[in-house]
């Protein structure tokens, strides 16, 4: 019986290897006194928000007489805080959504609509590249 | 502009629900003092016009001055005239006040016809007046006040208190079974006549109508050994024992031994005996005032007014639970087990933690000693700007 190659061909993906998640860190500080920190201190919207993102460090620990402050750190080396003092359980899980999926990155006004790192295929223009123009 | 807020201000307090049913008298004076329509300017007397009155006195108190005056004068000259005649010296005036009572009229005296008058040349020798001993002498004549509450507040478990409320109430019951005023259970007692035995083994019972309760002692004994031990009546010289208060809650909160067969609950929720109407004012009086007399906890009007069962007073008098700590509650004592990714701290994390944590603290204690600098504190460099 010959042998026969494998017919699985590579699928194109437009150059996505894999996705990372920019932030791996996000802490939650609160006060237990203090009235902002409220909507932060919701036991079960904590348990669920981590176990959703299971590739997230998370740290709750207090910070007394302060307001409280999601803190994401990201794989740039960056952090973004959050101060969410007076907002309800699900305004602060929308702000922890917003840092979980945030790049780490500065925020800065987009007004190209392609953005890559790669060089050009066609490599940089050069006046002396292409046909001979001959007098 | 101002009869227009004050008609808002009218408005909106009778549109405002009624949610609160107690108003402290400072408030009640504060809202007084707000809400008023009239204006100042249709005043009678104009504002200043008043201010200079009370400050240099108005014409009628100006001739009333006049006429006090001249009365004195012609008083003056009665008592040279009778001084010269002999008789009315030495006796003072007697007028009658508008409400019956009597008073004398002092003397008036011209120094100038006073011949044995010596000027004083210092004050040995004068009457001092205004020290803190002429106060204290002139006000209670160095009598010993002993008030009714205790200096010293005694502090009691929840379990201490449930027992002291059953003592206390079982000799308010036996008061009013026995046909004696629920309030003799305040008075002064002997100090070996404690009834904290008779009254651990009396039960009490909600009565059919829940309006009130009755009491039943183990034997007929024990009832009139408390009813003999609370006096019928009390003189007000007879001073309360303090040490027999003190005796008292402390032999009434003492742990109940098996054989008694009376145990407290020992959670929050009162107990069920607990369920008895206190409706009736003058057993709610005296359940307050002698709760009041043996431990000095006092309970703010609206709860004493709102309290309808034993167990409502008890709620209010009970030690409330702390708020436990997010960190401290069973949700977040578990999350660890459900979500692994999760780190749960009980204090706060200091940038020392966070170095602590990967391990790089002692090279930096160790450096930091090194060059004698501090080792904690928010002086060291990263410290605020974080752990990278």
């Amino acid at each position: 019986m010959p042998l026969q190659a494998l017919r699985s061909v590579a699928k194109s993906q437009n150059g996505v290897g894999a996705f990372i998640l920019q932030c791996k860190r996000l802490d939650f500080h609160y006060c237990d006194w203090a009235g902002s920190s409220k909507g932060m201190k919701c036991a079960p919207l904590m348990n669920a928000f981590a176990r959703q993102n299971p590739q997230i460090e998370i740290t709750i620990s207090p910070r007394p007489r302060k307001h409280p402050v999601i803190r994401g750190t990201y794989i740039n080396g960056r952090e973004k805080a959050v101060c969410v003092r007076n907002m309800e359980k699900e305004q602060v899980l929308e702000k922890a959504n917003l840092l979980r999926d945030a790049s780490g990155e500065k925020l800065r006004k987009v007004t190209k609509p392609v953005k890559s790192l790669n060089e050009s295929v066609r490599g940089i223009w050069d006046p002396f590249h292409g046909s001979e123009w001959k007098i | 502009m101002r009869a227009t807020r004050a008609a808002h201000q009218a408005l909106g307090l009778a549109a405002l629900p009624r949610s609160q049913q107690y108003v402290c008298r400072a408030c009640r004076a504060q809202a007084g003092r707000q809400f008023h329509t009239s204006n100042r300017d249709l005043a009678e007397v104009p504002f200043f016009q008043r201010l200079k009155h009370q400050i240099f006195g108005s014409k009628e108190s100006q001739q009333a001055e006049k006429s006090r005056e001249e009365k004195n004068k012609q008083r003056l000259e009665e008592l040279h005239k009778s001084s010269g005649s002999g008789s009315g010296l030495g006796e003072l005036e007697v007028k009658t006040g508008r409400h019956g009572q009597q008073y004398e009229v002092a003397a008036i005296v011209d120094p100038s016809d006073t011949q044995d008058y010596v000027p004083a040349q210092g004050w040995d020798g004068l009457e001092r007046v205004g020290s803190e001993e002429w106060v204290k002498a002139r006000a209670d004549q160095g009598e010993q006040y002993v008030g009714f509450v205790p200096k010293k507040r005694v502090e009691l478990s929840n379990k201490q208190w449930q027992m002291l409320l059953h003592h206390i109430m079982v000799e308010i019951l036996a008061l009013q079974q026995a046909g004696r005023a629920p309030g003799q259970v305040c008075y002064p007692r002997n100090a070996d006549m404690y009834t904290w035995r008779q009254t651990r083994k009396a039960a009490m019972k909600s009565a059919m109508n829940r309006a009130g309760a009755t009491v039943s002692f183990s034997d007929l004994a024990a009832e009139q050994f408390v009813l003999q031990a609370i006096p019928e009546s009390a003189s007000t010289e007879t001073v309360q024992d303090q040490q027999v208060l003190i005796n008292e809650v402390e032999f009434a909160v003492a742990d109940a031994d098996e054989a008694l067969g009376w145990k407290a609950s020992s959670d929050l929720s009162a107990p069920s005996w607990m369920d008895i109407s206190i409706k009736n004012p003058s057993v709610k009086m005296a359940l307050i005032k002698r709760t009041l007399q043996l431990t000095g906890k006092r309970l703010p009007d609206p709860a004493v007014s709102l309290s309808t069962t034993l167990a409502d007073l008890y709620n209010h008098l009970q030690l409330k639970e702390q708020p436990k700590k997010l960190a401290q509650t069973p949700q977040m004592q578990r999350i660890k087990l459900s979500a692994p990714n999760v780190k749960v701290f009980t204090n706060r994390q200091t940038p020392i933690h966070k170095e602590k944590e990967i391990g790089r603290w002692k090279i930096i204690e160790e450096e930091l000693v090194r060059r004698d600098l501090p080792v904690t504190g928010s002086r060291w460099q990263g410290a605020k700007s974080g752990w990278q």
